[in-house]
């Protein structure tokens, strides 16, 4: 039995509206990973400035852990993460479902979990993100000139078709 | 900021502003049970904003209703119906924001709490209820009631022995619907909480069949609202989720008992607004306003899926929803032709028995009938015959076994009465309603129409003794203001008392004798009085007299009519509704002699204003004694002949 499902991708603002319109239709509690970090570790910079950057990592390592312990819920997280330091093993018994856009879509960089000067830098690139999220994800969903209605369909599919084989 | 946060600081300054405007209040719990209230409206509290009546709406129930000030900020901030100005007019005269949370006061509150515990008791009557109208009236993929029941309790509630026999009936019913969300911040007014409690509460609930969550931050709204979501996939038993709270977070007194009930000073709420980045809490900026809009989106998408299935349920179910409507309807009741005349004419009642007949025409006319006794239903009678038993596994019994649990069993019952919108029973002796005044009173204050029955009502209990023989217990009820308290002689009067209680929508208390009453010749309309003439019409004395005490006060009368004084015999079911008669019908019913006497196995004092400076009162003033009927009627005297020597004395004077 899964404990949750991830909604993984490199658009981070279009994977949150995605995933609430998910768990809205399917009455589930819907987690904004990044929301969720930011409210546990409250000021992210004075943290950094007093405690240094590994100590930031640690702290919002631990609070994506937290994510993890959430149940029956939809959950996005940003790509940046998901993939570092192994933190997508937190969520083994979730779903993992991979909104994928193509490089030349994603023109305007989503501003979580990349510019932000504070937080702790994210160093692959855009092939080795796909590269690892193809990897880890169930299903792909590719967005590719879809209008928002029909990959939130293709997602509920996917879920449909997990529950029948399990 | 992080949005959340941002709603969340908004709410404490909201409640302490709210609490120091009025100079009174409790800023502790606003402070610390802040995530819980806010995580609960957020993500999980099904309502409906625009209908305060929304039949399948969950139930919130605020216990430690101190905690009001948060209650009525979160629902300012939800979009309940509250306007800034109520808010600033806390604990002010005619307010919609009230000290404590006020049934009929301010519409989203569903019941009146404040005496710490009752409020548990009374989630525990909601949720039965809900379990009831449930399994009547649920239909495979249309459940039309299906709603859950939210408590939020503090340590104080949960040391209350009211709350204590809810939460083990509670467990017994598996009331899997019903989450009890425990703000322990291990802090009472005064002191903390090991003072004088050691208990575990984890193992007590667990004891009590309950299953049991711990939220160890239950200052972090995410911990909170996951433990809730976590709570509602239960379904087999009840579910408490401990959140261990700071009491005042963020005050300069956080952690210490001196912020229960102390106003924050202006210095120190100017403090906390810094702290906290509020200017003005009542303004709620755009981000805030946005964020909540999307709860209200959540609840209005519920809102609409379940009209569409209510649509397909009435098609799909067409007899099932008749039978719904039929529940639901509150057409008025014929009472006077409840019964057929033989069965009131014909046979001499005990009360007791009266009732229990009366309980069971009732129940075929009124579905939404139910009610229960504290263990004594074999003895008080007051069940319906046929109506099954309640318990987990018949949802659709009518008759509840409460327990030895009196207290619980009438606050369960306003919870009951409160949320099917229609009367309650419960029962048990007379002698042992001391131990349920409070949702007596609370059911009085509500104006709710819960009947509380009453048996054994006087001294001829006999050999179980005095602290099962009544003094003063009908004097304790008759002062409560708005109920009304019922002691009838007969069938007749026993049918004008429903008929008044029914129609009135107060709640009653019926006074209901053990012992066989000889029937009376008299009237239904005139018993609806409330005091009318029984027999007689003019006299030398007139005999004033309720329940049991009218075939007493008929027997003197039969002796003193021997010795040539004419004697008027009033009958009086109810004192409250001869109250509300015209001057007019009372000043006749009193002038049928100039010499009045009352005649009442209690110590009510209320006879004195009817009987005059010159009439004579036979009562009973004191505890009785363990012995047989008839020997304590000796004691008493309270036969006929010592009554109509005592009385003939006084006349020849």
């Amino acid at each position: 039995m899964i404990k949750n499902v991830v909604i993984i991708g490199l658009n981070y603002e279009y994977n949150i509206e995605i995933a609430q319109s998910v768990a809205d239709s399917l009455e589930a509690y819907f987690l904004n990973g990044d929301e969720f970090v930011n409210y546990q570790l409250q000021n992210k910079k004075n943290m950094k400035e007093l405690c240094g950057v590994e100590y930031l990592k640690a702290q919002e390592n631990k609070a994506i852990k937290g994510c993890a312990e959430f149940e029956n819920s939809i959950i996005t997280i940003p790509s940046h993460y998901f993939l570092r330091d192994n933190q997508y093993k937190n969520f083994d018994n979730s779903l993992i479902i991979y909104i994928r856009f193509s490089k030349d879509k994603l023109t305007k960089q989503s501003k979580i979990g990349f510019v932000d000067e504070f937080i702790v830098p994210n160093l692959l690139t855009y092939a080795q993100k796909d590269l690892e999220l193809e990897k880890l994800a169930k299903y792909i969903v590719n967005v590719r000139n879809k209008k928002k209605s029909t990959i939130e369909d293709e997602i509920k599919k996917c879920l449909e078709e997990y529950c029948e084989h399990k | 900021m992080n949005i959340n946060k941002k709603c969340l600081n908004f709410l404490r300054a909201m409640s302490c502003e709210m609490i120091t405007n009025a100079n009174s209040g409790h800023p502790g719990v606003a402070l610390g049970a802040t995530e819980i209230m806010y995580a609960l409206f957020k993500d999980h509290y099904f309502y409906d904003v625009k209908d305060h009546k929304f039949f399948p709406r969950d139930r919130f129930i605020l216990s430690c209703g101190h905690a009001s000030s948060l209650y009525y900020a979160t629902a300012y901030m939800f979009n309940f119906g509250l306007g800034e100005d109520d808010l600033k007019s806390f604990r002010q005269l005619n307010s919609k924001t009230p000290g404590h949370p006020e049934y009929n006061t301010t519409n989203f509150v569903e019941v009146s709490t404040g005496p710490l515990g009752q409020g548990v008791a009374n989630a525990v009557g909601m949720a039965i209820a809900e379990t009831m109208v449930a399994s009547r009236f649920n239909a495979q993929k249309y459940p039309v009631v299906d709603n859950y029941t939210y408590c939020l309790c503090g340590d104080g509630c949960l040391m209350e022995g009211v709350a204590q026999e809810a939460i083990s009936l509670a467990g017994t019913l598996k009331l899997n619907k019903l989450i009890l969300l425990y703000d322990c911040n291990k802090m009472t007014i005064d002191g903390n909480l090991n003072i004088s409690n050691t208990e575990n509460p984890v193992k007590k609930f667990k004891s009590m069949n309950w299953n049991v969550i711990v939220c160890k931050n239950g200052n972090n709204y995410y911990c909170v609202t996951r433990a809730i979501a976590k709570a509602k996939k239960s379904n087999k038993k009840p579910t408490v989720i401990i959140f261990k709270t700071t009491i005042g977070l963020n005050s300069k007194l956080a952690g210490s008992n001196l912020i229960h009930g102390n106003p924050l000073t202006l210095t120190d709420l100017d403090e906390l607004k810094e702290k906290l980045n509020v200017t003005d809490p009542f303004k709620l900026p755009e981000d805030i306003k946005n964020h909540v809009i999307k709860t209200n989106e959540r609840n209005n998408r519920l809102i609409e899926k379940w009209n569409n299935n209510f649509a397909v349920y009435q098609k799909a179910y067409p007899e099932l929803y008749k039978k719904l409507a039929s529940f639901m309807d509150n057409k008025p009741i014929n009472i006077n032709h409840l019964l057929k005349q033989e069965q009131i004419d014909k046979e001499d009642y005990a009360m007791r028995d009266a009732n229990h007949i009366i309980l069971k025409e009732l129940s075929s006319k009124m579905p939404r009938l139910v009610g229960g006794c504290a263990d004594v239903a074999l003895t008080t009678k007051a069940y319906i015959e046929d109506g099954g038993d309640f318990s987990c596994e018949n949802r659709r019994g009518k008759n509840i076994h409460y327990g030895v649990r009196e207290h619980s069993m009438g606050a369960i019952c306003n919870g009951i009465t409160l949320y099917l919108q229609s009367p309650s029973f419960c029962s048990t002796f007379l002698a042992f309603s001391n131990y349920m005044l409070s949702p007596i009173r609370m059911s009085a204050q509500m104006n709710i129409p819960s009947m509380f029955m009453f048996s054994h009502d006087n001294f001829r209990v006999g050999q179980d003794g005095p602290t099962h023989q009544c003094v003063e217990q009908l004097g304790e009820l008759r002062l409560i203001p708005n109920l009304y308290v019922y002691r009838p002689c007969n069938m007749t009067e026993l049918l004008a008392c429903y008929d008044n209680a029914l129609s009135n929508q107060s709640p009653s208390c019926f006074i209901l004798s053990k012992e066989i009453l000889k029937n009376q010749n008299n009237n239904f309309n005139d018993a609806k009085f409330g005091g009318y003439i029984i027999s007689g019409d003019y006299g030398e004395v007139e005999i004033l007299a309720t329940g049991s005490e009218v075939e007493l006060a008929q027997n003197v009368k039969s002796i003193l009519e021997g010795q040539d004084i004419k004697v008027v015999v009033a009958s009086f079911p109810c004192l409250e509704i001869f109250e509300n008669q015209t001057e007019k019908y009372k000043n006749d019913i009193l002038s049928r002699a100039n010499f009045r006497v009352s005649l009442e196995a209690s110590n009510d004092n209320i006879w004195e204003k009817y009987i005059g400076n010159n009439g004579l009162k036979f009562s009973i003033e004191n505890f009785g004694k363990s012995a047989k009927q008839n020997d304590l009627e000796q004691y008493f005297k309270f036969i006929p002949s010592e009554i109509a020597k005592a009385i003939k004395k006084t006349v020849k004077k």
